[in-house]
This record gives C-alpha cells, sequence and structure tokens, in this order.
C-alpha cells in the first residue's frame, strides 16, 4: 500500500517537474492563434484634382497613421514620348501605361487627341502628410491631372497591386486589362481611365462598372471625372468600388458609359486593388561584424549567413540581420520586435529543437553592448558587406542597442527586406559556446518564416597567446679552420670560443604549452656538405668535420630538448624537423632560449662558402 | 467476472502508469536536453613555415567532444583573413582520426584516413572551400570509414602534405603581416573551439662559414741524372745524379693535395735530353718498354701513396714523353684534403748513333686546383 502510495507521489512529481521544465506550451501549441477579424476598407475621399504644371497635388484631409493614400496621375506628352513620373519619396509604384488610346503619336501637340498615359503610386501614411505632395514629371508631359485617394481600415495593413489595360476605340469605355491582380472579398478598388479630351468632361461617364471572373463587385462610385483645358487639353475618370465576394481568376475588365462627344474617348485604364493584409516577416539573412563606436560595423567576423566566432572573451560584437516582408507593406513603424537568444543546441535551425529563447537584455550572457556614441534606435549606416538577400532592396533602419526595436526609418514594401544593426557583447557567456538568435514579434509571438539562424560562439576562453621571436635571422661562423672550432655569431665572421649566436622567445597560455622544432639542412656548398653531428650530443671535434647547436634556456618554465640539452652539440637532421625546445605548463612566461653553432671541418672538406637555413616552428597544443 | 474486470483493469493503469513514467522520464532526462557544442582540445595546427606571405602546410590536431557519426554532421575549419588559400581543393586535404576516444592528442594514432571528394557521398566525407571557410560534411551515411567517436583525435592536413587518395598541390599562403592568427573550428559536429598561431617576419635563421682554399705541391729533388748512357743497356736516373741500370727507385717525388672541390691536376713542361744541337728522342705519346739500342727518354709516375692517380700514358709500367702535347698532365686528383705521393722515374736509352756529349733537360711540374 505504502509502495503504491509513493508510486503516484513518484509519478506525480515527475509529471509537475515535466511540465515546469519542458517547454509545455509550445509542445501543446498553446497559446492557441487568434485569427484575425474579417477585414473592411472604407474609401474616404479624395484630394483636390491638380491640373497644372505645378507638380504639387493636395492631400485629402484628415490623413491619419495607417491610412493608405493612392495617387494617380494621367498626362499626355506634348514634347517627349514616353515621359515618365518619378516615384515620390516615400511613395511605392503600383503600376504604369504609357502611349495608350491607339492613336500611335506621341507626344501629339494637338488638342483633344493623342494618346496618354497613367502613373500611380501609394503611401501608407504616417499622419504626416498635409497640404500637398511635390511630384516630378518629365518636362515633355505638359497637360496632365493628379489626384490623391484615402483608404482606411482597422489595422493599418496593406497589400497594394494593379493592372492596366487601354481603350483604344471611340464611344462608350471597355478596358480589358492586361492582367489579374489577385481581387477578393474585403478588397477595394480603384478604377480610372486617361482621355486626351475635355470637351464633354466632368460630365461625360456614367454606369461605370466592373467584371471579373469570380468575383462580385459592389456598388462603383464615381470619384471624379478630373479634366482641364489648360494646355493641349485631358480628361477621365476615377472610381472606386468594394468587393463583395468572390475570388478573381482572370483579369478585369473596366466598362462605362460615355454621353456627349465621344470620339476622343480613348487612352489608358487602371485598375487598383487594396487589401487589409498584414505583411509576413522572414528572418532572411545575417552576418556578423566587429564591432565600432559607430553606427557603421567593422570587419565582418564571417561570411554572410555563417556561424562566427570570437575571438576574446567578453568580445563585442555586431549582428546585422534581415526581414523579409511579404503579403503586406509594412508601415512605418508598424510592428515592434525583439532580439531573442538561445543556448544552441549543436546547430541553430529554424525549428528552434532543443534551444530555448530568451530576450536579449542589457545583463544577459549575450546582451545588448552600449556604444557611447551610437544612440539605441539611430539609424544605421550601411557597409558594402552587409547581408544581401537576393536582389530584394534592402531598406535600412535602426541601430540597436536594447529591445525593442521597430522599422522607424520607412515603410517596407512587400517583396523588400528591411535591415537592423544590434550591438551586443559576450557579457560572461561560457568559452566556447554557440549562441542562436532570432526576431520575435514584441508580443512574443514568432515571426512568420526563419530562414536563417544567426550562430556565434564565444572564445574558447582567455584569450589564447602566442609567442615567438628569433632575434637574428643571419648569422656565420667566419673561416672555417681544421685546427680549431668555430662557433657561429650573429655578426658572421664566427668565433673561436663558443657564444650565443641568437636568442628564441617563446610563450604560450596554452594548456599543453608549446614545442618548438627546427628543420633544414646540414652547411652545404655546391653539393658538399660538412657533417650533421646526428642525434647525439658530442663534443667539440676539431679536424672532423661537425655542424650542430645547443641550447640553454633562461626565464619560464620553457626547457631545452635532448639531444639539444647539453653541454656537447647536436643536429639531428634524421629525424628533422626535431624538437629542440618545449614548455608544457603554458603558463604565459616567456622563455629566452641562446642557441649556439658550432663548426668544425676536415682537411678532406671542400673549400667553399658554406650555407644552411634552419626553420624553427612553434607549435602550442591548447 | 467482477474480480476479473477490476484486476483488467489495474493491469491496464499500471501499464499506463509504467508508460507515464518512462516517457516523463526519458524527456526530462533525456540527454538530448543537454547536448550543446562543446569546446575541442588538445587542439594545434602545425606549420611548415611561420614566415609571412609563404606558403605553408598545416596539419591541424584536435579532440572531439561528441564525435561525427551522422550524415549532418560538419566539421568546419576557418582560416584567418589574410591567409591565401589559393582555392585548395578536397585533394589538398586529409581527414583522418584515432580508433577510439584519448586521453589527449599528443601522440594519437590516427588509423582511419578517411576519403574525401568534393561533395559527400555514400563512403567519402565532401571537402569544399568557400572563402576562408573549409567544411568537411560526413558522408550521406554519416560513417564512411568509420564514424568518429567522442573523445577521438582527428587530424585534418592541408597542403602538400594531404597525401590519402593522391598529393596536395595547393598550398596556404601566410599572412602579410606578422601576429596571432586564429584558425576556427565548429561545425554541427558539436565541438567549437579557436587554434592560435603566430606568423613571423622570418622564421628561419641563415647561417655561413667559410672553408678556405688550401693546396699543397712540393718536389723531393730538383736534380737527378742517368750517369753514362749506354746503347746496350737502359739507364734510370736517380736522386744522386749516378743513375741506375735498374728501375728499382724513383728519380724523385712530389707530393699533392688539395680541398678544391674539383680536386687538381700536374703538368710537365720542358723539352727532352738535349746537348747542343743533338737530342735523344722523346719516347712520344703512347707508352712503350724500354728498348736498348734505341734513343728514347721517358718517364712513368707511380703513386706511393694518397688518392691521386697518374694520368696516361704515364701511369703504366711502360714509359713516355709526349712533348708533341706539352704542357701535357701527368696526375690528377680529388679535393679530398689527401696528400699523395707521387714517384716518378725517367728512363733514358741512346743508340750508337747518338752524338756524344752532355745530355741535359730541366722539366716544369705545375699543380692547378680546380675550385
Amino acid at each position: 500500500m505504502n509502495i503504491k502510495k509513493y508510486g503516484q507521489f513518484i509519478l506525480i512529481f515527475f509529471i509537475i517537474t515535466g511540465l515546469v521544465f519542458s517547454d509545455w506550451s509550445s509542445f501543446f501549441n498553446f497559446p492557441l492563434s487568434i485569427n484575425k477579424a474579417e477585414a473592411s476598407i472604407t474609401y474616404q475621399s479624395a484630394g483636390a484634382v491638380t491640373i497644372s504644371h505645378a507638380h504639387a497635388v493636395g492631400y485629402p484631409a484628415s490623413v491619419a497613421s495607417g491610412d493608405l493614400l493612392v495617387l494617380l496621375i494621367g498626362y499626355k506628352a506634348t514634347a517627349l514620348a514616353s515621359s515618365v513620373v518619378t516615384t515620390p519619396a516615400g511613395w511605392t509604384a503600383i503600376t504604369s501605361l504609357t502611349d495608350a488610346g491607339g492613336y500611335g503619336v506621341d507626344p501629339d501637340a494637338t488638342p483633344d487627341v493623342g494618346d496618354t498615359a497613367i502613373f500611380s503610386f501609394y503611401k501608407i501614411a504616417d499622419g504626416t502628410e498635409t497640404n500637398s505632395l511635390l511630384y516630378e514629371v518629365d518636362a515633355g508631359a505638359s497637360t496632365l491631372w493628379a489626384q490623391i485617394y484615402r483608404f482606411t481600415n482597422s489595422t493599418a495593413d496593406w497589400n497594394v497591386a494593379g493592372t492596366t489595360g487601354s481603350d483604344t476605340t471611340a464611344g462608350n469605355v471597355s478596358i480589358a486589362m492586361s492582367a489579374d491582380p489577385g481581387v477578393a472579398g474585403g478588397d477595394y478598388v480603384l478604377g480610372a481611365m486617361v482621355i486626351p479630351t475635355d470637351v464633354t468632361t466632368p460630365s461625360q461617364f456614367s454606369a461605370e462598372a466592373f467584371t471579373q471572373t469570380g468575383v462580385t463587385f459592389g456598388t462603383v462610385t464615381e470619384i471624379s471625372e478630373p479634366d482641364t483645358s489648360v494646355g493641349i487639353d485631358i480628361g477621365g475618370f476615377v472610381v472606386s468600388v468594394p468587393i463583395s465576394s468572390g475570388t478573381s481568376s482572370a483579369a478585369p475588365t473596366m466598362t462605362a458609359t460615355a454621353g456627349g462627344t465621344t470620339t476622343n474617348v480613348r487612352g489608358p485604364g487602371i485598375f487598383i486593388r487594396a487589401r487589409e493584409v498584414p505583411p509576413t516577416f522572414t528572418q532572411s539573412a545575417y552576418r556578423f561584424f566587429n564591432n565600432v563606436n559607430s553606427t557603421d560595423v567593422g570587419s565582418a567576423l564571417a561570411s554572410q549567413d555563417t556561424v562566427a566566432t570570437l575571438s576574446s572573451t567578453g568580445d563585442a560584437f555586431r549582428l546585422r540581420m534581415l526581414l523579409h516582408i511579404g503579403a503586406g507593406e509594412l508601415s512605418s513603424s508598424g510592428q515592434d520586435f525583439k532580439l531573442q537568444f538561445a543556448l544552441s543546441n549543436g546547430i541553430c535551425d529554424t525549428s528552434f529543437t532543443g534551444e530555448t529563447y530568451v530576450d536579449v537584455t542589457a545583463s544577459t550572457d549575450i546582451a545588448y553592448n552600449n556604444n557611447a556614441t551610437p544612440a539605441d534606435g539611430d539609424n544605421l549606416t550601411s557597409n558594402a558587406n552587409d547581408p544581401t538577400h537576393g536582389g530584394d532592396t534592402i531598406v535600412n533602419q535602426d541601430y540597436e542597442e536594447l529591445n525593442n526595436f521597430t522599422n522607424t526609418v520607412a515603410a517596407i514594401p512587400v517583396g523588400q527586406d528591411g535591415k537592423w544593426d544590434f550591438a551586443l557583447k559576450d557579457n560572461g557567456a561560457p568559452a566556447s559556446t554557440a549562441y542562436c538568435f532570432r526576431v520575435r514579434k514584441s508580443d512574443d509571438t514568432n515571426i512568420d518564416t526563419y530562414s536563417v539562424i544567426p550562430q556565434i560562439t564565444t572564445s574558447s576562453g582567455a584569450t589564447q597567446s602566442l609567442t615567438f621571436s628569433i632575434s637574428d635571422n643571419t648569422i656565420g661562423f667566419g673561416n672555417f679552420s681544421t685546427g680549431a672550432t668555430r662557433y657561429a655569431t650573429g655578426d658572421t665572421t664566427g668565433s673561436a670560443s663558443e657564444v650565443e649566436a641568437h636568442t628564441i622567445i617563446a610563450s604560450t597560455n596554452a594548456t599543453n604549452g608549446y614545442v618548438i622544432t627546427v628543420n633544414g639542412t646540414t652547411l652545404t656548398y655546391d653539393g658538399n656538405t660538412i657533417d650533421a653531428i646526428g642525434g647525439t650530443n658530442t663534443a667539440s671535434s676539431v679536424g672532423v668535420e661537425q655542424f650542430g647547436l645547443r641550447m640553454t634556456a633562461t626565464g619560464g618554465d620553457g626547457s631545452v630538448s635532448v639531444p639539444y640539452a647539453a653541454s656537447g652539440f647536436a643536429l639531428d637532421t634524421a629525424n628533422f624537423p626535431d624538437q629542440v625546445a618545449t614548455d608544457s605548463n603554458g603558463n604565459d612566461v616567456s622563455t629566452t632560449y641562446s642557441v649556439r653553432y658550432i663548426g668544425n671541418i676536415a682537411t678532406s672538406t671542400r673549400a667553399g662558402l658554406y650555407g644552411s637555413t634552419l626553420t624553427y616552428i612553434i607549435t602550442a597544443t591548447y | 467476472m467482477f474480480k476479473k474486470n477490476i484486476f483488467f483493469n489495474t493491469l491496464i493503469l499500471k501499464i499506463i502508469n509504467i508508460f507515464l513514467f518512462i516517457f516523463l522520464f526519458i524527456y526530462i532526462f533525456s540527454p538530448l536536453q543537454f547536448i550543446y557544442a562543446l569546446g575541442i582540445d588538445s587542439q594545434s595546427d602545425i606549420l611548415t613555415s611561420q614566415k609571412a606571405s609563404t606558403v605553408s602546410n598545416h596539419t591541424i590536431v584536435f579532440r572531439t567532444p561528441i564525435g561525427a557519426g551522422q550524415s549532418t554532421d560538419t566539421i568546419v575549419v576557418t582560416l584567418p583573413s589574410g591567409f591565401t588559400t589559393n582555392s585548395f581543393d578536397f585533394a589538398d586535404v586529409d581527414l583522418a582520426h584515432s580508433a577510439g576516444g584519448q586521453t589527449d592528442c599528443v601522440a594519437p594514432t590516427f588509423t582511419n584516413d578517411e576519403a574525401l571528394a568534393a561533395t559527400p557521398s555514400a563512403t567519402d566525407w565532401g571537402a569544399a572551400l568557400s572563402g576562408q571557410v573549409l567544411t568537411l560534411t560526413a558522408p550521406t551515411d554519416g560513417v564512411g570509414v568509420t564514424a568518429i567517436t567522442t573523445n577521438a583525435c582527428i587530424r585534418i592536413k592541408i597542403g602538400t602534405n594531404a597525401t590519402t587518395g593522391g598529393t596536395g598541390n595547393t598550398q596556404i599562403t601566410n599572412n602579410a603581416t606578422p601576429g596571432s592568427y586564429i584558425i576556427g573550428i565548429s561545425g554541427t559536429f558539436g565541438g567549437l573551439g579557436d587554434i592560435t598561431i603566430n606568423i613571423l617576419s622570418d622564421d628561419q635563421v641563415s647561417i655561413i662559414g667559410t672553408v678556405n682554399e688550401v693546396i699543397s705541391f712540393s718536389i723531393s729533388d730538383p736534380n737527378i741524372g742517368f750517369g753514362v748512357l749506354s746503347s746496350s743497356s737502359a739507364r734510370y736516373a736517380t736522386g744522386d745524379n749516378n743513375g741506375s741500370v735498374s728501375d728499382t727507385a724513383d728519380a724523385h717525388t712530389f707530393s699533392a693535395s688539395t680541398n678544391a672541390s674539383s680536386g687538381y691536376s700536374i703538368i710537365i713542361n720542358g723539352a727532352t735530353l738535349t746537348s747542343g744541337i743533338n737530342t735523344v728522342t722523346a719516347i712520344g705519346g703512347t707508352a712503350v718498354a724500354s728498348s736498348v739500342g734505341t734513343e728514347q727518354f721517358g718517364i712513368r709516375l707511380i703513386v706511393n701513396s694518397g688518392t691521386g692517380s697518374a694520368t696516361s700514358p704515364y701511369a703504366s709500367s711502360n714509359w713516355a714523353f709526349d712533348t708533341v702535347n706539352f704542357p701535357d698532365q701527368v696526375a690528377s686528383g680529388s679535393g679530398d684534403g689527401t696528400s699523395t705521393v707521387f714517384g716518378v722515374r725517367y728512363i733514358s736509352n741512346v743508340s750508337v748513333l747518338t752524338e756524344a756529349g752532355d745530355y741535359n733537360t730541366a722539366l716544369s711540374y705545375i699543380i692547378t686546383a680546380n675550385y
């Protein structure tokens, strides 16, 4: 009975422990995601029609942050064919059509006839849009009209697409658009046409209508019939219509009844679809950099989308990361994000397997770094080594020293990437430890897709150190003698008594210290050699060929290796590269090795200038 | 029936409890939750040159904390910037590992040499270089020759020291700036670490020394003689000038030695025996035996000691005196510094027609060393 009770207690203990220490929320996919409410777009108003060359068009009244603004410009070229309208700053081009109407003459300075053009742009308002917008049109487009239209929804999430077509015959209007921009219930459509005459406008058009396979259109409302007689005349109409239901499967057609003189009711038409849809976010690319006290970054630590390793404990570093925007445009400051990090479970995978992410703060193991000069939220300075995402346009955003962050610099259109710069540091993280990074929405929900997961590894501990130097790279014996031993000297003249030719200084903090090896050949001249002493420490023997070295060690814990440590000399070329010295404790204290070289020759030693190049290599084992 | 149902239900509950227990135990304490990238140890990189801007082989050795036995395992070697890879490829890389775990990598035996290819296959590790990053990717079976075990020592050779499946032909060029540089080891195999290496402006010591040129040459007796020449017997010169009827002793010797690389040569110059306008005919360039009653003047050389040698036609037991080719080489020796003693013998025969008189000649011997 007691056993049964203990068993139940243990079972409950493990259940509770399991729930506490496991990622139970993700296991049960909790909290459940909440579906967004049905989209609802309202056409609000239009600004005044501009008809002159002022190239300034008034904003509609009451523009608020998150509103969708659409700018239409119709023009007739009089001096320059295929004139263009430059996309106004902060606006995004939707679609355009030039040289339309089927007249085949462009430019045409004749009033009431000729090809015309239409351009369209959109912007998600930031609430500062008042008075008028300046825009730039080629000088050849002398007669034009322009107007801005305002739409609202409850989320400020927008996706805009458009298509164009052309009516090339007189009479009533029928414009088959060239493509299906994708239309569905809840969308709103803005339709427009430009004609080269104002003979009957602004009361020429009626019964504007749309047809599109799969779509049920709501009531079409005419917004305006912009026209002017200034210059060589221009006209047209603009309508709006909500989409009641359905999903498009073909390009739309726009029709209208034209009254009065319809001879020149010909020209381009445009079909712009606005949809309430939130942007999607993909963590699309990254690169690690060295930190600098600037909104710019230092040299790259690794290639793009490649793991990097910090060189020293406590290193500051920079992470530049891209978020790709899909579905709907991200309006300026349209979403708050935060950066999180996690201890890597071997590999930083996009499923976060085995990783527990937490917010990066100023005090976490991987922490935000406060650089002296730049401030959190400053605009980043682009760098030639910044990450890229295919051919996507990159919209530079902010330099970040703290969570949260957003796109304060500019909106990011669909299909483009925002770039942020995170100032980070190893804030006491364990050595040789890999960490992963991800961006999350500030409400603690994941973004839509993680294509890449940045990974950085902390330094292996104390900064590895290894020093090695040779005091003199050229030494000499002078003239050898069969009657006396010669010792090499730094001035190359040699000595009859043993002296130090050069020193080697070495140190490391490697766990297993270092070894120094020598490699090369004995003294050689024109195929003749002076015998290397070999692997046994041997005393000088006058009149016998000998070439060898010996070393003494001072300072530190380094020691000379056998056979070079005794009072005799050796040069074990048979075992080259041969160890000459070692320090096994890696205490980072320098040891100075005094290196002495001996040379003896025999009477049989051929005359000549003998030389040898010995290479000393230090290898630390960490 | 009732008891049976109770028993059955209790059994099911117990089985469920056991499964729950096992599940929770594994879930909580599964080692999968504790596998992180761990530091490698015993890591080193042996270079063949630490000299700036100089090509070098690399032998990278380290002990892996986890091993590598999955097809997804990679071992990544990140070379420091400024080191020119010269686009080395898999043929310039060797991957080997020890059999079983090691306590360190001081002197391991790398018994397993893995085959490498540009991309991994069922048997080959992939070895791909991108920028400064060499990525070794495990075979598709994750094993290759054999899986890399926990705590195994791994050796990666890059350069002409890579010999498995062929010898590499491309080395890495050291950074042009002396200093310390870090080679990174990482990858999904779970090992992480750095190796600091040191680049010097010059890691070599050039040593020079001169062996002076030595040459020695001496003639034991500058005056020798035949005595009275005879048409009925050969005469041989002697140091006492009296001559001899037998060829048993050297008229004189000369000693020669040098340490010149190409040794030495000794030549003779002068004329045959002459008395006024009369001469005793020189034997010529072909060694011939003594011919009594026929005019002959000639010499031959004997090597009494040393490593030198007499030169034809003076080297045999016959005689010659090739005045046509004077100065004519009579001996040579190597530059071994060994002194060679040449014994020089002279012969003269006269005929009944040979004019009476005092015949003499002065012969010059010259030694030349070839350094």
